[in-house]
């Protein structure tokens, strides 16, 4: 078996994405059982799948959660398995013996499905453990700058704090006074070189958390327009709300 | 218990909705859909947690697999009660993507993968396609699906390791 010729068949790919019929699928499961490579490449195909999955994210209607929670609400509980009719009319003859194992099989169930459920609730919270410890590596590297942006004429107030690491052109933000956006208004982050304005992403009007922006690469100047909601091309400077030089 | 189900389902809202609804909406191109969708996702997703095996792959390559396959029954269903059961031609799902600006990041990725790259990845990844159907769809031999297709996530991988 020539593993090199296999991985580069392309038939990994399309066992990732699900469009092997199920004999071939079948085929790379046992495959990727015997040959570490082959699962190894199987798993950087999915990463990077996923990757380009996440290229598409979009943030839901912010009421969408409340909505879909309701819902949940109002579902019947789960239910054990549904045990067909003639195991009941066996059971009812032997229903004194049985009856605790059903019981306990059923008890059985549901802490296995609490079991799993919790699992996942507990690698949801560990992949967003190391996403933080990532991020809290960069803030606290030593080549991370700290660039106040003060308020400019038409909000004297306001205050925004950058974060910003050139070498793994990461950006954070923190909002320490910024007035309220109207309605269909978004504030956008802007990298200046000399008169060069580029976009860093827009963000909302959350005091006190710490919100990731776009990698900038270089900058002399950071600062922050108001701008319809989603942003704009290039900003407007009438709308300059505060400013920074790095 | 139920409580702390609830919180645990509702935490991982909070982290995947994001990227969840981004897939089902790329796949059902529809807001409304999109958000039924997601709502049976996130249940599927917590009804069957029992089936994450984490030994198979990483939990968010296991959810976002979850969201993409409800996204493509749906509209598998929707082919069926309409009874245009025929394949959509390829130029419909290229002028689709090219005309949904309000998915984010995916320009970036457009310029680096050619429209040959992106087809043929959004076509099994977003369309459901089979090797066979997507053979047909793009006129091409089963075997040139899979040499193509490798050589557009390997341009992909190449783009990712990048950063």
């Amino acid at each position: 078996m020539d593993v090199q010729t296999y991985i580069e068949s392309g038939v990994l790919e399309l066992y990732v994405m699900q469009a092997l019929p199920d004999a071939e699928r079948k085929e790379v499961e046992s495959l990727a059982a015997q040959y570490p490579e082959i699962q190894a490449e199987i798993e950087r195909i999915e990463a990077a799948l996923q990757q380009y999955a996440l290229d598409y994210a979009q943030v839901p209607r912010p009421d969408l959660k409340r909505e879909i929670f309701s819902n949940i609400r109002d579902l019947p509980k789960k239910e054990t398995p549904v045990v067909p009719f003639w195991r009941w009319a066996i059971a009812a003859a032997f229903i004194l013996a049985i009856g605790s194992s059903i019981w306990l099989y059923s008890k059985w169930n549901e802490s296995k499905q609490a079991f799993a459920q919790l699992t996942v609730a507990q690698q949801t919270l560990e992949q967003d453990c190391q996403l933080t410890r990532q991020q809290l590596n960069i803030l606290t590297n030593p080549q991370t700058r700290a660039i106040v942006l003060n308020g400019l004429p038409i909000a004297p107030e306001s205050r925004v704090k950058i974060y910003w690491n050139a070498e793994h052109e990461a950006t954070f933000l923190s909002i320490e006074s910024l007035p309220p956006a109207p309605d269909g208004m978004q504030y956008q982050l802007w990298s200046l070189i000399g008169d060069n304005p580029t976009s860093a992403g827009v963000f909302d009007r959350n005091i006190g958390v710490l919100q990731i922006m776009e990698s900038v690469a270089n900058a002399e100047q950071f600062a922050v327009t108001l701008e319809p909601a989603g942003g704009s091309a290039t900003p407007t400077l009438d709308r300059m709300y505060v400013a920074g030089k790095v | 218990m139920q409580n702390s189900k609830k919180e645990g389902l509702s935490l991982l809202y909070d982290k995947y909705a994001g990227a969840l609804y981004g897939v089902i909406f790329k796949v059902v191109q529809q807001q409304e859909a999109a958000e039924e969708v997601l709502q049976d996702t996130i249940l599927k997703i917590w009804n069957n947690a029992s089936k994450f095996d984490a030994s198979k792959g990483t939990l968010p390559a296991w959810i976002v697999n979850i969201a993409r396959n409800a996204a493509i029954d749906r509209i598998r269903l929707k082919k069926i009660n309409t009874k245009t059961q025929e394949l959509e031609p390829i130029s419909n799902t290229l002028e689709q993507q090219a005309l949904n600006p309000d998915v984010i990041g995916v320009k970036e990725l457009t310029e680096k993968l050619n429209p040959e790259q992106k087809a043929i990845i959004d076509l099994i990844y977003f369309n459901g396609y089979t090797q066979s159907e997507t053979a047909e769809a793009l006129n091409i031999p089963v075997g040139t699906v899979k040499t193509r297709l490798r050589a557009a996530i390997l341009k992909m991988r190449e783009m990712f390791s990048l950063e």
